[in-house]
Formats: C-alpha cells, sequence, structure tokens
C-alpha cells in the first residue's frame, strides 16, 4: 500500500526549507521577519535567519548531513541569539538533540503539517558587533 | 629575513594602512597585473614609494594553455613580439601551445630584452600616468593622515629586475631555455643587477640547479619548489629544502618566492628572503589551476601559523585563549567581527610578528613552542569541536619542528 504523502520526505534541501519557513510564523509569532541564504561572517551563509521578539535566531536545515548542519549552526552561535539545526522530523534522535544541546544549538522538527521545536537550555554568547552588523544587514 | 609581499588587485586599500607597510621589505608586483591593469598599478606602486620587484610569471608562457585568458595577451605583450605574436588573436582566444623549441636563441633574446626592459623602465612610467598617480597619492595620504606631499613626477625603480624563467625538472628542455635565458642575461648591460629565477617541479632539482649560474648576475636568486606546500610536504622535503639553502646561501642571497612560517624559519640557515601574498600564496601550483576574484576570507591563527575560516578563528580563540592574537587589530576584537580588510591587516601583523619570533627564539626553543601549539590545539579544540567544522590538523607543526631539530 502507498505511504500516505505527508509522511514522505522532502525531495530536497530546498523543499525541507520551504515546509518549515511555511510554519515559523505559528511557532515563533506573526511578526517574525524571514531572511534566506543570511551572509554572516567569512563565507558563511545562513540558510534562514528570523527576527522575532527582538532576537535574531538562526536556523541550519539539512535533509541528510545533521553533522555538518550542526558544526554550522554553532558557529551561528557567534552572532544569533538562538541557533538551531532543522531537520526532517522521522529522522530526528534523542541522540542528535543531545549532541546539539550540548553545543548550544536547538533543533527544529520539520514535518509536512508543522514544525516542533526544542530549545538548547545553553543561551548563545553572539559577539555584539558582529550581531549589530548582521541584523543591520539582513533586518534594518 | 626580507618578507616579500605580494599585491593583488583586491589588495589596495589593505596595502595603504601603516600597519601593512611595516610588516614587509619589498613589495611584489605579479606581472599579470602589472600588464593588465598597467596605468592603476603603476600609479598605486609608484605613489606608494615602496622598494618593489615585478615577478614576470614566464611560465604563463610554458606548454599548452587552452582557454588564454584575457591577461594571457597583455603579459605577453610584456615578453616581447614573439611571445605576443604566438599567443594570436585577442579576439579569437584559441588554444596555443609554448614548447621548448619555440624559445629559440633569436626568441629569446627579444622575450629577455622586452621583460628586463619593461622592469628596468617601470619607475619611468610616472611621467606618463601623472592623473592618476596624483590621485593614488592623495588616497595613500588620506590612509596614513599624511600631511599632502609634493606631486610625484619621478617614480622609483624595482630594487631586483628578474630574468623570465620556466619551470624544470632538472632533465627536461625547459633547462636548457633557462640556460640560454641566463646567458643572454649575462650579456647585457649591468647583470650584475638582474637576478636569476630557479623554478623547479621537485625539491632535489633544486640543488644541482642553483649551482649552475654564469658569473655576473645578481648574487640575488629567486626561487620556486612547485607544489611546495609547507603544511603538506612530508619532513624529509623539509629538511632538504632546508639542506639545499643552507649548501647556497654563503655565496646566494636567495629568496623563495612562494613560502609560509617554515620559510622564515630557514632563515636558521641562511635564507634571505621569502615571498607570499596577503592572506594567500604561501605555495603555487604550476600549471596554474584557474582561479579568479579575490582571496577568500581567511583568519590567520599566528600560534598555528595557518589559515582557518572566521568562525573556525573564533571558536578556537573562544575555546583556548592561549591560541589568541594579541595584535593591535585583533586586540578587544572578536574573530568574526573583523573585516575583509581587517583580516588582511592581521594576517601582515602576524607575519611581522612570525618573523621577529624566529629572530628572537634559538632554534630548539622554536621546535618546542610549535609542539606545544600542536598539543594545545588538540588537548583543547579537538574534543570540543563538533563534527561538521572543518579542523585543522596540527601534524605539520611537528613535521617543521622534527626538520628544524635536524638541520645544523
Amino acid at each position: 500500500m502507498a505511504r500516505s504523502r505527508k509522511h514522505l520526505p522532502p525531495e530536497s534541501e530546498r523543499e525541507l526549507v520551504d515546509l518549515m519557513v511555511r510554519h515559523v510564523r505559528r511557532a515563533f509569532g506573526r511578526q517574525t521577519r524571514l531572511a534566506r541564504e543570511v551572509k554572516t561572517h567569512g563565507r558563511f551563509r545562513t540558510d534562514v535567519c528570523l527576527y522575532a521578539d527582538g532576537r535574531i535566531l538562526a536556523i541550519e536545515a539539512k535533509l541528510i548531513d545533521w553533522q555538518r548542519a550542526l558544526g554550522q549552526a554553532r558557529l551561528n552561535t557567534f552572532y544569533a541569539d538562538r541557533s538551531y539545526i532543522a531537520l526532517w522530523q522521522p529522522r530526528l534522535t534523542d541522540g542528535i538533540v543531545l549532541e546539539a544541546n550540548k553545543h548550544g544549538v536547538g533543533v527544529i522538527g520539520v514535518s509536512r503539517s508543522g514544525i516542533a521545536v526544542v530549545d538548547s537550555i545553553c543561551a548563545s554568547k553572539p559577539d555584539p558587533a558582529l550581531r549589530t552588523r548582521v541584523l543591520a544587514a539582513t533586518f534594518a | 629575513m626580507r618578507h616579500f609581499l605580494a599585491y593583488g588587485n583586491s589588495d589596495q586599500a589593505s596595502f595603504r594602512m601603516p600597519g601593512v607597510q611595516s610588516a614587509f621589505d619589498y613589495l611584489t608586483v605579479p606581472g599579470t597585473i602589472a600588464s593588465y591593469y598597467p596605468d592603476a598599478t603603476a600609479a598605486f606602486v609608484l605613489s606608494s614609494k615602496l622598494d618593489y620587484m615585478i615577478d614576470p610569471r614566464t611560465p604563463l608562457f610554458q606548454e599548452r594553455i587552452d582557454i588564454p585568458k584575457a591577461s594571457h595577451y597583455s603579459l605577453a605583450d610584456w615578453h616581447g613580439p614573439a611571445v605576443r605574436a604566438r599567443m594570436g588573436s585577442e579576439e579569437t582566444r584559441g588554444p596555443v601551445s609554448f614548447t621548448p623549441s619555440f624559445y629559440t636563441d633569436t626568441v629569446i633574446r627579444s622575450m629577455v630584452d622586452a621583460v628586463v626592459g619593461r622592469q628596468r623602465e617601470y619607475g619611468d612610467r610616472a611621467s606618463g600616468i601623472q592623473e592618476q598617480l596624483d590621485r593614488y597619492q592623495r588616497l595613500a595620504e588620506a590612509a596614513q593622515m599624511a600631511a599632502p606631499a609634493p606631486a610625484i613626477t619621478k617614480g622609483k625603480r624595482p630594487s631586483f629586475v628578474l630574468l623570465p624563467y620556466f619551470v624544470t625538472d632538472g632533465e627536461d628542455d625547459w633547462r636548457a631555455v633557462n640556460l640560454s635565458i641566463r646567458a643572454y642575461g649575462q650579456q647585457l648591460p649591468r647583470p650584475d643587477t638582474i637576478s636569476p629565477v630557479v623554478a623547479v617541479r621537485e625539491v632535489n632539482a633544486l640543488d644541482r640547479l642553483l649551482g649552475e649560474f654564469p658569473a655576473g648576475l645578481s648574487q640575488t636568486v629567486f626561487f620556486w619548489v612547485d607544489r611546495f606546500d609547507e603544511r603538506d610536504v612530508g619532513t624529509d622535503s623539509l629538511t632538504r629544502l632546508a639542506q639545499i639553502v643552507a649548501a647556497h646561501s654563503s655565496r646566494l642571497d636567495l629568496v623563495n618566492l612562494y613560502g609560509g612560517f617554515f620559510s622564515i624559519c630557514l632563515s636558521y640557515v641562511g635564507l634571505w628572503g621569502f615571498n607570499n601574498g596577503l592572506g594567500y600564496s604561501e605555495s603555487r601550483d604550476w600549471p596554474d589551476l584557474p582561479a579568479t576574484g579575490a582571496a577568500p576570507a581567511r583568519y590567520y591563527m599566528r600560534r598555528l601559523h595557518c589559515f582557518v575560516s572566521p568562525g573556525l578563528g573564533e571558536f578556537i580563540t573562544r575555546a583556548a585563549p592561549s591560541l589568541a592574537c594579541g595584535c593591535e587589530i585583533c586586540q578587544g576584537r572578536s574573530v568574526v567581527s573583523l573585516s575583509y580588510h581587517e583580516l588582511k591587516q592581521h594576517f601582515a601583523l602576524a607575519r611581522k610578528w612570525e618573523i621577529e619570533l624566529v629572530g628572537a627564539r634559538p632554534k630548539a626553543q622554536l621546535s618546542a613552542e610549535l609542539i606545544d601549539a600542536a598539543d594545545t590545539y588538540l588537548r583543547e579544540i579537538g574534543p570540543i569541536l563538533p563534527a561538521g567544522i572543518g579542523r585543522v590538523n596540527p601534524q605539520y607543526l611537528r613535521r617543521w619542528a622534527s626538520a628544524l631539530n635536524q638541520i645544523a
């Protein structure tokens, strides 16, 4: 029997990001502002940046390589108030959430019907100068 | 140890900064840039009042060029009418090949005359570009907060004049072409002001080729070992290079055209100078890989003597403050907040710090410090770095330490 479409994983990272973006305002507030492919430091670009309640939230989305997403998300803590990795919900494990938490990174599980957000208990320590620069360049 | 710092087209603003200017002895101007942006480069170089030299980059006319770039044609002009004619039409840009047999005695004479002449007359370019010269002079004065000086009407000549050169393995026909180039160079007026360049495919060939210069040419000799990345090559190659420099440095002032921190360490065995770019070009592959645009923004970790992404640099300096930099650019600043030009200024200051470090340290102490830096990284950074971040493998520091311990 064919699987229901709602369980089908996205075919691409872009689709994963599109699904997540569709639901972010429900999770982070209707006034949330959003930017994609945000240039931050060096050659890094963050997949999605949100600006909500005076905070910058950085999200790295990956369909497969969650460790790579975590590495990039860890570096996003240098400018963002909260940093997340976004993964396809059925592929999320407790081990991934624990590992992300260890690095001060939260996890967003993405499904076709919504997103589930798990914040890290460790707060980011963004560099004030870089945070201001990204904020001005992205959301001013 | 003399530091030659190569100029890239995106580096102008950085090169005007007093901190950067204090960090090197000679500005190296790639022939590709000098010929492709002739007036702007001459105005920049001559208004800077810096000591400089021009690298003719002759190996761009060696073997096959499948898709010539526009800069090939302008540099070919600098290499004389025969080389330019061989390049063919710039409009069609067809593939072209330069074999050793193309470089007959007639072609070599025309090429050497052109390349040496372009360098010797470079200071005279000031008279034809007064407007640009004035503009660049004002920019330099503004960057250095200096009072307006009288207009520059006569440019400085290069400190070194380089002969054309080709990459050789020491056995091939290109070796003979190089010998003919030097033989003709020896016949030019004031040959003692003309420097030979030795470019070799492999380090062992350097030893023999450094021994076959004709009398009369300058004793300042530039060399380039193809693909000699100091962080990648083994201890044997590092030690061999040190032995060769030691063997020839009593009669030649040797300058490594592409080197990094290990080249600074070769001052222990008499290396006279080394060259690199402002944050790049510590080694060079021949033939050139196609690359365009400015060098990427990278942070130089001065105690690890390597480049990392600014993000990784921030990670390392937060987690291991003993690996942080205390230069005037970095003090009180985070790595990720540094702008592109600040990253370059930091690199220049870090290089100056490295030269002073080697000058002040006995070899054994420096060797111990390299091992300590590797240990610090492995102990304090290795275990906490998330798997998804590109990491430093500091084993090169141990290889450098080992090579230093082996050289007399």
